[in-house]
């Protein structure tokens, strides 16, 4: 069915795209369909493909030193670009962290932590999340029977379980919040640079201490990790280790809320899934896939082509820009049996939410233990749920996701 | 390691954990666990998708030159650690990079990790 989009570059570039589900898949549906990889070139920002298939933005994400993350990571306007540029030596990102390395850099920045990320690592944390998932479930009990799950809830226990990691206390918490907020969303234009530079300050202040004191008083949590993390022998300079500070606070618990809230509105407006998933909770597993698959809050990241080379049928030429649009992936019926159907037991399920290849989300284990703790809580605790006012989303082309979800319920 | 030259197919042998053998071909460039997930094996579940961070596409190599493989990083060495029946011969399949040298090698798959 043929469908007229408008203006699909000012669509691409505009935070209220991502806001309108409907719309949003629809665009993708189209984009997959009639123009997989599409060069966009929105105003004032600058032009890019924007690879949408599950074949090419896989292929993409492998082929790691053609397709590199260096020099940007993120889409903004060009005016913002050149205001961090200057200032940063030439820098046009917030910060330098892991999505902006590439190679070995980015290998030994990321071996830094990503040893309390690995799978084993993370299932030997399951007994402490599945406590602090039980933890939240009460808090929704307390908060009910009505209750505004995402601002209530899905927002704070993430939150709990990295900076606990992180080794932020529980006091400062709602801080880091509100400057991950600042950091993703995009509530105009205007604002774009000017609020996140305000967070990406507010962060780096924060994290200076916090830094400056692990080293000299060492303990057991990451931010301990960072501040004497090395790379080639050499301390991680202070830019890229407020950097990883900054990322593992921003993401490490906006999109696990957003996955959590998502998948459980998901699972009113799919009563039968809900039902499946109720009556069989061994399809937990294969139910936080299907949530991923179905919420997956990164709506991108860039690469830049080192060399001329091909996405697909495509020319792409060195130094082009990329975006690869992860959710996009998910619904793809060259890969994905009915993919508009939310089911709780599908298998396979191909999704891209969490990446692939050398840059796939360094939390994702602990991202999907901490859905999995959390539903199987809720699961023995809560009995009806239904909507209980229409949900809404957080404007961002970046990371984005339900910013309220009005629910009320019935406690077993 | 060598430039890979692209477009080259490199054809290994799997056995799985029925014991059942078949041979599987791959483009040069691309892992190990990536051509046998796309020759329709879901015996590897390779679960972070190829990022070096969950051991569930733990393989063992068998009549691969050593020289033509990847090193085993730090990371990989951890998780190889956690690995109950881990040997000499195994590797993570996402980090063995298929390349012409190493055509006819064997791969076993690995028992499933409980950690």
């Amino acid at each position: 069915m043929a469908h007229d989009f408008g203006n699909i570059d000012a669509m691409i570039a505009d935070p209220r795209t991502y806001m309108d589900r409907a719309t949003y898949h629809a665009l993708f549906a189209h984009l997959r369909r009639e123009e997989p990889v599409r060069w966009t070139a929105p105003e004032g920002i600058a032009p890019f493909w924007l690879v949408s298939r599950h074949a090419d933005v896989h292929s993409v994400e492998s082929r790691a030193s053609v397709f590199l993350n260096a020099p940007r990571a993120v889409m903004r306007p060009v005016a913002v670009e050149e205001a961090l540029a200057a200032r940063q030596a030439g820098h046009k990102e917030i910060i330098r962290s892991m999505n902006n390395m590439d190679g070995e850099e980015h290998r030994q920045v990321r071996a830094i932590t990503s040893r309390n990320f690995l799978l084993p690592s993370v299932r030997r944390m399951t007994d402490e999340i599945d406590a602090i998932a039980q933890e939240f479930v009460s808090r929704l009990i307390y908060k009910g029977p009505e209750t505004d799950f995402v601002q209530d809830v899905a927002v704070w226990y993430p939150l709990r379980v990295i900076m606990a990691l992180l080794g932020v206390p529980a006091g400062d918490e709602a801080l880091m919040l509100k400057l991950t907020r600042e950091i993703f969303e995009e509530k105009s234009r205007d604002e774009f640079g000017k609020q996140r530079d305000q967070a990406q300050l507010g962060f780096f202040s924060y994290f200076r201490d916090v830094l400056e004191d692990r080293r000299k008083n060492p303990r057991d949590d990451l931010a301990t990790t960072i501040a004497n993390g090395t790379v080639n022998g050499a301390p991680l300079p202070e830019f890229e280790s407020l950097s990883y500070c900054l990322t593992v606070a921003t993401a490490g618990h906006d999109t696990t809320a957003a996955t959590i809230a998502g998948g459980l509105l998901a699972l009113i407006e799919n009563p039968d899934q809900m039902q499946k998933l109720r009556a069989d909770v061994s399809l937990i597993d294969s139910a936080v896939e299907e949530m991923l698959r179905w919420v997956a809050p990164v709506k991108h990241f860039f690469r830049t082509a080192a060399e001329d080379t091909r996405i697909g049928e495509t020319a792409i030429r060195a130094g082009d820009s990329v975006m690869l649009a992860f959710p996009s992936p998910g619904f793809d019926a060259d890969m994905v049996e009915a993919p508009e159907e939310f089911r709780v037991d599908r298998a396979p399920n191909p999704h891209l939410a969490l990446g692939s290849g050398p840059h796939a989300c360094l939390g994702q284990h602990l991202a999907r233990l901490e859905i999995r703790q959390f539903f199987l809580a809720f699961f023995d605790r809560i009995d009806e749920i239904a909507l209980n006012g229409t949900p809404s989303y957080s404007p961002s082309s970046f990371i984005s996701g339900l910013s309220s979800l009005p629910v009320k319920f019935t406690v077993k | 390691m060598g430039i890979v030259k692209v477009n080259t197919m490199v054809t290994f042998h799997l056995e799985t954990r029925d014991g059942t053998r078949r041979e599987i071909t791959g483009a040069a460039g691309i892992s190990a666990m990536e051509a046998i997930r796309a020759s329709g094996c879901d015996e590897i579940a390779a679960t972070c998708g190829g990022s070096c961070s969950c051991a569930t596409c733990h393989v063992y190599l068998r009549k691969a030159a050593p020289e033509f493989l990847p090193p085993i990083s730090p990371t990989e060495e951890d998780l190889l650690d956690f690995a109950e029946d881990r040997t000499e011969q195994s590797r993570l399949s996402c980090q063995v990079i298929l390349r012409p040298e190493l055509d006819g090698m064997e791969i076993t798959v690995a028992p499933a990790s409980a950690f």
